[in-house]
């Protein structure tokens, strides 16, 4: 196992046509739990897509088990952030048209690393996706076996947590996922969340703007607003 | 690939009323491109088999397509037409097999009149060496008897035994005078099947039916209405034919046929003799005009078609912005999201072409029946391999044109990256 997990390193960013971001240091090591705050326009969003390996840094370094991404080609980085990194988004999570067991197990199709640490764990694909499921409060055959537009938020959010930890991935990056529950369902979410993060050792890095939130979490990183 | 093609038939099952509208259109297109595929591939099969089992027509030294337009057409008279005793000489060559000849000259309600021999009704074939045949009747044994066409005995209600007065000329049009056969009646003994050639539109009768009407005849100038003979009168001077318009020929051997094409070509009268293979399939590339329009026709309905799938794919797009940026995060490559696109195209085209072929091949059997006894024409059955090369060409389009949403796909995907902005 590596020390560091993920790596910035003195990264600057820009959108075109925007000013440059210059974001904060951060190093995240196994395990741990991390919260990005910050307000609209600080690049909390841009800096999950540079810590995904989607966008590159202009300058400084990003680097996942100490890999930097610069070194790896558009089809690599994509086979790199496969193999070891869950995402979960605000909401629309799913793909609609699949059924809740059929959208967590889409990261072993396109992932083979990801697909075998799941058979490690259970005996077979479905299985497995099924235990991180009923994990997660999802145990009712009929609700997973439904397509995904027509589960309730809450539910789709628990379906998106158990797609971003199947196959053990090292890291879960995790944008506003709490914005669309509600208390309950926030708490609810959260602890299953982290539980399982920690059952699977995966580190989890969330970013969001709600001050609720930091109960959870033993590291936090504020992003200053853009002057 | 085998991923994207699941979640592309997934897809497309979230979607299936939509899916299945454009599966059917492209099912339609395809039909129309396969029957008129067919259809041309059988109009110029069964042009070019019009006659068949002939081997040379032989006749005045004149154009060959005059004398392939007169004797398998029957239209137009190949020139002054042959001394009858070029006939004799003819089958005496060692390696013809027989000789049938052909007179024209007169018409009825303008449609032509063929005089042969009985070995022309037992030689004579078509399509696919089909002789012609009966629906009632006999062949012309009578002087006076007359054999009419299907088409002829449709449209004129002829029935065995009823009258017909011919006229002399080709058409009633081009010179026809109006019954100037008509103190000599022939009867109807007989009427062909449909056979999709010239012989629905024709009424044969023996080579002496022709001599009898012309007994008394100066070229084309009728006998004084004095000399004009009863039918009966004419019987009893029947002397045999003096010329005829051509002949058809049978060789016991093809490889000769070179040999007695230049044996014709050295007989004291001015003769020549065609390959009627050979001839039509000239005639054909000048009257193919109609077939390349049908191909292209067909092929515009194509073009149709696939511009429908590839607005439904593109317009699409749009709607699933989010979810392509889904399958990126889970670590789908933009290549793979585009690809399902082209899976999506691929498998409606699939499903729209087999679709398709069943349903040309259903039309087919369906219309196989009536097009036969209606218009003789034999349609070819079951699927060659030119038909399921236009298959795999349609698919291959198919898959192509998915491309081009596929493309935009791409570039989409690359641009949103895992930002799903909608």
């Amino acid at each position: 196992m590596t020390a560091t997990l993920l790596s910035v390193r003195s990264v600057r960013f820009a959108w075109p046509g925007a000013a440059p971001l210059a974001l904060p240091d951060l190093f995240v090591h196994p395990g741990e739990c991390w919260l990005l705050e910050g307000p609209s326009g600080a690049g909390k969003s841009t800096l999950l897509q540079l810590m995904s390996g989607v966008l590159l840094a202009d300058a400084g370094e990003v680097a996942l088990l100490d890999r930097p991404w610069r070194e790896f080609g558009g089809a690599a980085r994509d086979v790199r952030r496969a193999d070891h990194i869950g995402l979960v988004f605000q909401m629309f999570n799913l793909v609609p048209y699949l059924s809740a067991l059929a959208n967590v197990l889409l990261p072993c199709r396109f992932s083979a690393r990801r697909r075998a640490r799941a058979l490690q764990r259970a005996a077979t694909l479905d299985a497995e996706a099924q235990r991180l499921l009923a994990a997660l409060g999802l145990d009712d055959a009929a609700l997973i076996g439904r397509a995904a537009d027509r589960l309730s938020v809450g539910q789709q959010q628990r379906v998106a947590a158990a797609r971003a930890l199947i196959g053990a991935p090292e890291l879960i990056l995790a944008d506003e996922p709490t914005s669309a529950l509600d208390e309950d369902n926030r708490r609810a979410f959260l602890d299953l969340l982290f539980a399982e993060a920690q059952a699977a050792g995966a580190a989890v890095v969330v970013v969001s703007h709600d001050a609720a939130l930091r109960p959870w979490f033993d590291h936090r990183l504020r992003l200053g607003a853009v002057a | 690939m085998k991923a994207t093609l699941a979640l592309a038939w997934r897809s497309l099952w979230a979607r299936r009323f939509g899916a299945l509208l454009t599966v059917v259109c492209v099912a339609l297109g395809s039909a129309v491109l396969l029957t008129a595929e067919r259809l041309r591939a059988d109009a110029r099969e069964s042009f070019v088999r019009s006659i068949s089992g002939t081997d040379l027509i032989v006749g005045p030294r004149s154009g060959s397509l005059e004398l392939l337009l007169a004797t398998v057409f029957h239209t137009g008279t190949p020139g002054r037409g042959m001394d009858y005793s070029a006939i004799g000489r003819l089958a005496k060559l060692p390696p013809v097999e027989w000789v049938a000849p052909l007179a024209f000259g007169d018409n009825y309600r303008g449609y032509p009149v063929l005089g042969t021999t009985t070995t022309y009704f037992e030689r004579f074939r078509y399509g696919r060496g089909q002789p012609l045949r009966l629906a009632a009747g006999r062949f012309p044994t009578d002087v006076y008897d007359a054999t009419v066409g299907a088409d002829l005995a449709r449209r004129y209600g002829l029935a065995l035994g009823d009258k017909l007065t011919l006229d002399h000329g080709h058409a009633l049009e081009a010179g026809g005078h109006g019954h100037d056969h008509a103190e000599m009646p022939f009867t109807v003994a007989g009427i062909l099947q449909p056979t999709a050639t010239a012989a629905d539109r024709t009424v044969f009768v023996g080579l002496d039916g022709i001599e009898a009407m012309h007994i008394g005849w100066d070229g084309e100038l009728p006998p004084s209405p004095a000399s004009r003979l009863s039918p009966q009168e004419a019987r009893l001077q029947l002397l045999g034919p003096e010329r005829v318009s051509a002949a058809l020929v049978g060789l016991r051997d093809r490889a000769a046929v070179l040999a007695v094409q230049q044996a014709v070509a050295r007989d004291r009268e001015p003769l020549s003799a065609i390959l009627p293979g050979v001839a039509l399939l000239e005639l054909w590339e000048l009257v193919g005009a109609a077939e390349r329009v049908l191909r292209a026709m067909s092929w515009g309905v194509v073009a149709v078609v696939l511009i429908g799938l590839v607005t439904v794919l593109w317009s699409g797009l749009d709607h699933r912005r989010r979810e392509m940026a889904v399958l990126r995060a889970v670590g789908a490559r933009p290549a793979q999201v585009a690809s399902l696109i082209v899976g999506e195209a691929t498998l409606l085209t699939g499903a729209g072409v087999a679709l398709g072929a069943l349903l040309a091949a259903a039309a087919a059997a369906l219309a196989r029946p009536w097009l036969e006894a209606r218009y003789g024409l034999v349609l070819a059955g079951g699927f060659g391999p030119g038909d399921l090369a236009l298959l795999a060409a349609l698919l291959a389009v198919g898959v192509v044109a998915g491309a081009i949403p596929a493309w935009r796909c791409y570039r989409m995907t690359l641009a949103d990256g895992l930002a799903a902005r909608v």
